[in-house]
């Protein structure tokens, strides 16, 4: 009988707090508060020329080259006030892509003020590549996350080229690692000739060039023939990301 | 007794529930099932991955990752399932296949591992190339001889299936559907299957009615001797990547090196538990052992000798016919039958 009595008391306590109140609905009117905000728009470039999928270029080894992919991470987005203070753009990653066109223009969000400098770093931080799954910027279907060692793909260039010699003349680069010597992290500095002036009634654009045949250059030589296929955190990955760690400039700022 | 309070408690709770039901409000759901639970037995060592981080456990996810785990839908000719590899009967393992059997017969290369006590695992795969266990799912979806399918095109048909769209909203709060949740949902429950009941476990828990056999106390002391260094209690594994001097085969696996891309960890693999090798048959990273007898035998007198060999195996591992008879009595005492017919992990019905 005790049992029964359990049961009736729950049933009581189940009747006493169960109510038909209506869940209030969604509050959906937000007042809007307006940020101050900086745009930026990313043009790809081959040899100082707007990149073209049809147009072959030549490396500095004096390889032909064709470039059908261009993909890269940007993150960690920081810009250095005049007076030193800094900020970061929380929850910072962005996947450009070249064939994604609205990726190369994205605005965000920042305080009010003079800034003197920004940074960013080329890839996904590690504390990302260890913490599961992402989503967002970092879910894994854009082809630039490893399954199979995990962790992202930082920055992507693939193409053909007829010194390869890959069964079908492609060269691949897909450098990745975030760790000790296998960390292809590169972290870029760009600083402003004028102080960049952000308010409420002032949105500057930051008109950036990247580069892709930096690639291949400067300070290490890339030769296709010998180097076509990058798919692991191997010496020639960590020779790539040094290459492109400054393929990155300020055009101009408007 | 028993069956009349049952039927009068059934009668009553269907009396009320009908009176407290609020139907005319549609935004009123009941939530059906009963909570869940991640603990940790006793005496074990806390987890790599519990549940108190942004991806908390809960019935409703939980139950979305036992829907996704036996999905064929998750493969390309939508026939394989993660079920379909890491059977419930086989510790999660998949019985007599040396190596994983994909989509269109194809063969991976390596036997698919036994699935019990993942939260404790400090990485995945026989090479643990992958760091987290949010991370695995993707990786056999994707594999062209596992499942051989791109995460758009599952979550496609995630996203098509009116019951998925309703439990990604029960689990997670609305019905986005994305990798993150699909992950997340997986992780809930693979992260459940513990594997902490078998005989030896309930010894160890001082159980009333539960005696080790001479026998297999004899054989806990062989293991103690000569398996503990690397199997180590209660999970029967350190998770480190050992070369427990296989001969190569003509795959010529590379194992750890795969991954860290150092020679000096050429042909090493990641130690597997000893947990319910009676149903996870055959054994090795290849599958390359029937029998626990052959695998005591390659400890014994089968060692092949390289640079990478494990130290402690340089000479192999001595037993006598008597310590292997005991040996093997122990091992038989770590087989956890109620793990293997939980029906919380059985396919849903």
């Amino acid at each position: 009988m005790i049992r029964v009595h359990n049961f009736l008391f729950i049933l009581f306590v189940l009747l006493i707090t169960s109510s038909c109140q209506k869940r209030p609905d969604p509050v959906n009117n937000t007042s809007i508060v307006k940020s101050p905000k900086v745009k930026f728009e990313i043009t790809h470039m081959a040899d100082g020329k707007d990149l073209n999928k049809d147009t072959w270029y030549i490396n500095q080894n004096g390889d032909s080259i064709r470039i059908s992919r261009f993909d890269y991470f940007i993150s960690n987005i920081r810009f250095t006030k005049t007076d030193g203070n800094i900020y970061t753009e929380p929850e910072s990653y962005h996947l450009i892509q070249e064939k994604n066109a609205p990726s190369k223009l994205f605005t965000i969000d920042i305080p009010e003020g003079s800034y003197s400098s920004m940074s960013f770093i080329i890839g996904v931080d590690s504390a990302r590549n260890v913490s599961g799954a992402q989503t967002g910027a970092l879910e894994p279907n854009s082809g630039m996350f490893w399954d199979w060692k995990t962790g992202y793909i930082m920055a992507k260039l693939e193409g053909e080229s007829p010194q390869s010699t890959n069964f079908s003349s492609k060269f691949i680069y897909h450098i990745g690692g975030f760790a000790g010597t296998e960390n292809a992290l590169r972290t870029v500095k760009l600083s402003f000739n004028n102080s960049l002036l952000v308010g409420n009634d002032k949105t500057p654009t930051i008109h950036i060039k990247a580069d892709a045949m930096e690639f291949f250059k400067t300070p290490n030589k890339i030769s296709v023939k010998d180097t076509y296929t990058v798919m692991s955190t191997t010496d020639a990955a960590q020779k790539i990301a040094n290459n492109y760690s400054d393929m990155f400039s300020i055009d101009h700022i408007d | 007794m028993k069956k009349q309070l049952t039927i009068l408690s059934t009668i009553l709770f269907a009396g009320i529930a009908t009176f407290i039901s609020c139907k005319p409000d549609p935004s009123f759901e009941p939530k059906v099932s009963a909570p869940i639970a991640f603990n940790v037995p006793q005496g074990w060592p806390q987890p790599v991955y519990n549940f108190n981080g942004n991806n908390k456990l809960t019935r409703e996810g939980f139950e979305l990752g036992r829907k996704l785990f036996y999905d064929p839908r998750l493969s390309r000719d939508n026939t394989v399932s993660c079920g379909s590899c890491h059977q419930q009967f086989s510790g999660f393992a998949q019985i007599d296949h040396p190596v994983s059997h994909g989509v269109d017969d194809l063969l991976g290369p390596r036997n698919s591992p036994a699935l019990f006590n993942l939260n404790w695992h400090t990485s995945f795969m026989w090479d643990g190339g992958i760091n987290h266990i949010e991370s695995q799912p993707v990786a056999p979806i994707q594999n062209p001889v596992e499942m051989d399918e791109t995460l758009d095109n599952v979550l496609n048909k995630l996203r098509g299936d009116a019951t998925y769209r309703t439990m990604f909203k029960a689990a997670f709060g609305d019905e986005t559907i994305n990798t993150q949740r699909m992950s997340w949902a997986f992780a809930q429950f693979m992260g459940m299957m513990v594997s902490a009941d078998s005989k030896y476990d309930k010894y160890k828990r001082g159980e009333a009615g539960v005696a080790m056999t001479t026998q297999e106390l004899a054989g806990y002391e062989v293991f103690k001797q000569k398996c503990a260094s690397c199997h180590k209690e209660p999970l029967f594994t350190d998770f480190s990547f050992r070369n427990n001097g296989l001969a190569v085969t003509t795959e010529n696996d590379s194992g750890r090196a795969t991954i860290t891309l150092n020679t000096n960890d050429l042909y090493k693999f990641k130690m597997p538990s000893l947990r319910n090798l009676k149903y996870t048959w055959p054994y090795m990273h290849d599958g390359r052992f029937n029998t626990l007898d052959q695998v005591l035998n390659h400890y014994t007198t089968g060692i092949v000798q390289s640079p990478t060999l494990d130290a402690g195996l340089a000479t192999g591992i001595p037993l006598t016919t008597n310590e292997k008879e005991d040996l093997l009595s122990f091992l038989n005492t770590l087989n956890d039958e109620a793990f293997t017919k939980n029906p919380l992990f059985a396919e849903p019905q």
